[in-house]
């Protein structure tokens, strides 16, 4: 186990530094750097130079990369903002949190509804209720989440006048863009619940259950569900990973301070080290969940040997 | 054999494939692949080709929904007699009317030949995005999953990395480092998918070379190269088939999604994604803009998604049948990788029947990696 830790932490760890320095290296050579975009169209050529190893725009890759790593490892310092001079690691330790919630508060409506959707639908498979409830999977899977925000955000917000349109801050200014996140990841797991449950329904011990005179909801709660969950968990647990990193677009539409809308905006400013910072804790952040999820998966499912896989 | 008649040769096989697909689907006295369930409806609609759709209901509902979107497409450029960018002045925000069955948007541009022409940009995003990721997947699976080795290893945890990250960060960069455009887009959606393709070619290379048909063909003398794509590769077409359709639904949907926030499609263009990030700027008094090409756009990818399912229902019986989800699957080798690939919506853990238990029913749980994110 110990042994299957480490192996997978070391994996974790490759991964963060191979996917920093190709990130790295894409951003830095993208055409028009910072220097460019901060000086302006009117700037002669010997300004931009100027200004480029004012920021050390000019040094060899391999140097600043380095030199980039071992700040952010040895004093987690990430560079400053090239927009408006803020420290980096300070700019993504804010977005985290507003992050974090959204996809948390996400996933437990996705959780919530797909048990329901996938329990109703397992309950009697073939009937029109089932084919109803998979159909709306279906549609789930497929409408885009950003456009279902639009069209929540016509009704609720504009004609109904219920809700914010967009914001962050109270109860209130969370319900839409979570409901709109959670719909992919609702289908998701009503699907997996659905099949897991039929065929825990066709297990030996449900129908040994079943002889013994036990009624249908007793068999349900107690033997049915328990067992058919923990693929549900692990889905629930890579959903989580999703809305982390998928988020940018609900952000963007919600004006939610979160890291996606801090990734989206520094793109179009061309400002690197928060592109940089925001991948740097992100793509940690999403490979841990991965991490717990297997680990949960294990500890709840003696029959997953980590060793084998 | 030379390399070009080689290429002709997985070509014609690659043809024929597709033929007998075809064939399969249409003709009404075609061999049965699925063990078809009694039902009541056999009695009511005892038709060949009712039959026919029974067996695969996904395959031919999602057929039907994107020949309606192409076939609307067609007809809204063919018979619209608005240009997709032709300014009309005097027709500013126009609700959906006669003239306009979509309405129009803030410049006077008639949304009905805009959205049906964004069909055609749909069409070319999804194709060729697909495309890139497929002949890549292919290429690099076929050959780590025949040769294995280190190489396969060192590719492989390449692609394992690549596909724990949440694909639409990758595009984001990829979009970022060379500057939001269609065709930057469309490379970035096709690096997206590779590792997808990789995987399950790789993995069902794997257990197909060491199937009887390939050994045969290895001990009749054929090289490398004629078992590699002569005897493998079309014996693990199936599941690549069905996951070029899944895949192309998930690329117009991260595609769109990266046009609406403004990293692809730039706006004169009547990308669907990109009409929609318009039509926000107008929610409270156009509500039309946002509403048409959001629903073009659910048309197509519920139509790829169950096509997809009912390929995999046609093309690979041990699946089962209702519905295709959630029937015990058997399959000789590779079983994890060859289920959750054809099954890229259920990741988390698979069921199988034993080969030797079929008959008995006796399962077990196999647990997936969940660095297995689909896209």
């Amino acid at each position: 186990m110990s042994w299957y830790l480490l192996r997978r932490l070391g994996g974790m760890l490759v991964t963060v530094l191979v996917v920093s320095f190709v990130a790295y290296l894409a951003l830095t050579f993208a055409p028009g750097d910072a220097a460019e975009a901060l000086i302006g169209e009117n700037a002669s050529t010997e300004q931009v130079a100027a200004l480029r190893s004012q920021m050390h725009l000019d040094a060899p890759l391999p140097e600043r990369y380095a030199g980039y790593m071992v700040a952010a490892i040895t004093k987690g310092d990430l560079g400053h903002s090239l927009v408006n001079g803020r420290n980096v690691t300070d700019l993504v330790a804010e977005r985290i949190l507003p992050t974090l919630l959204l996809a948390l508060v996400a996933m437990g409506i996705a959780t919530v509804a797909g048990l329901g959707l996938g329990v109703l639908a397992a309950s009697r498979p073939g009937s029109h209720l089932d084919l109803l409830a998979m159909g709306g999977t279906a549609m789930g899977l497929a409408v885009p989440p950003y456009w279902v925000a639009l069209l929540l955000v016509m009704l609720f917000s504009l004609r109904l006048h219920w809700l914010p349109v967009f914001g962050y801050g109270s109860m209130s200014h969370l319900i839409l863009p979570a409901i709109s996140l959670a719909l992919p990841g609702a289908a998701m797991v009503a699907r997996l619940v659905r099949s897991s449950v039929i065929e825990v329904k066709r297990a030996d011990f449900v129908r040994t259950a079943a002889a013994k005179g036990l009624n249908p909801r007793q068999l349900m709660l107690r033997h049915i569900l328990p067992n058919s969950l923990i693929p549900a968990l692990t889905m629930m647990g890579l959903n989580l990973s999703h809305l982390i990193g998928g988020a940018f677009v609900i952000e963007t539409i919600f004006a939610w301070p979160g890291l996606g809308r801090l990734t989206v905006q520094a793109i179009f400013d061309r400002d690197l080290p928060v592109v940089m910072g925001a991948v740097l804790a992100v793509v940690p952040l999403c490979l841990s969940v991965n991490l717990i999820v297997d680990l949960l998966h294990g500890a709840l499912d003696p029959r997953v040997r980590h060793e084998a896989i | 054999m030379t390399r070009q008649s080689e290429l002709k040769a997985a070509a014609l096989a690659m043809a024929w494939r597709c033929h007998s697909l075809v064939r399969l689907m249409l003709s009404p006295q075609a061999p049965c692949p699925v063990p078809r369930k009694r039902s009541a409806a056999d009695n009511r609609w005892g038709t060949p080709a009712w039959n026919n759709f029974l067996r695969a209901p996904a395959l031919y509902l999602g057929t039907a929904l994107i020949a309606l979107v192409a076939i609307g497409a067609l007809l809204a450029l063919l018979l619209c007699s608005y240009a997709p960018d032709q300014i009309l002045p005097n027709s500013r925000l126009l609700p959906p009317g006669p003239d306009h069955p979509f309405g129009t948007d803030a410049l006077g541009r008639d949304l009905l030949s805009r959205v049906a022409a964004g069909a055609w940009l749909a069409a070319r995003i999804a194709v060729v995005s697909v495309a890139i990721s497929l002949v890549a997947g292919v290429i690099l699976g076929s050959l780590a999953g025949y040769y294995t080795g280190w190489t396969d290893q060192m590719v492989s945890r390449v692609m394992d990395g690549w596909l724990s990250l949440p694909g639409a960060l990758v595009a984001i960069v990829i979009v970022a480092r060379l500057g939001a455009s269609l065709d930057n887009l469309i490379l970035a959606l096709g690096f997206m998918g590779v590792p997808a393709f990789y995987r399950i070619v790789r993995n069902t290379t794997l257990g197909a070379r060491r199937m009887p048909y390939a050994e045969a063909a290895i001990a009749l003398g054929a090289n490398d190269h004629r078992v590699m794509w002569h005897h493998v590769f079309p014996n693990i077409l199936s599941p690549v088939v069905v996951l070029t359709s899944m895949r192309m639904g998930t690329a117009l949907l991260t595609g769109s999604s990266l046009s609406f926030i403004g990293l692809g499609a730039q706006p004169p263009m009547p990308e669907w994604g990109a009409l929609m990030a318009t039509g926000r700027n107008y929610l409270d008094s156009a509500w039309w803009l946002a509403l048409f090409p959001g629903l073009a756009m659910t048309c197509t990818v519920v139509g790829l998604n169950l096509l997809g399912d009912g390929l995999r229902d046609l093309l690979d019986p041990r699946t089962g049948q209702s519905l295709g989800y959630g029937e015990a699957v058997s399959a000789e080798t590779e079983p994890v990788a060859a289920r959750s690939a054809l099954e890229p919506l259920q990741t988390g853990s698979l069921s199988m029947s034993h080969v030797s238990g079929r008959q008995s029913g006796q399962r077990t749980t196999i647990p997936m990696k969940s660095t297995e994110i689909q896209g």
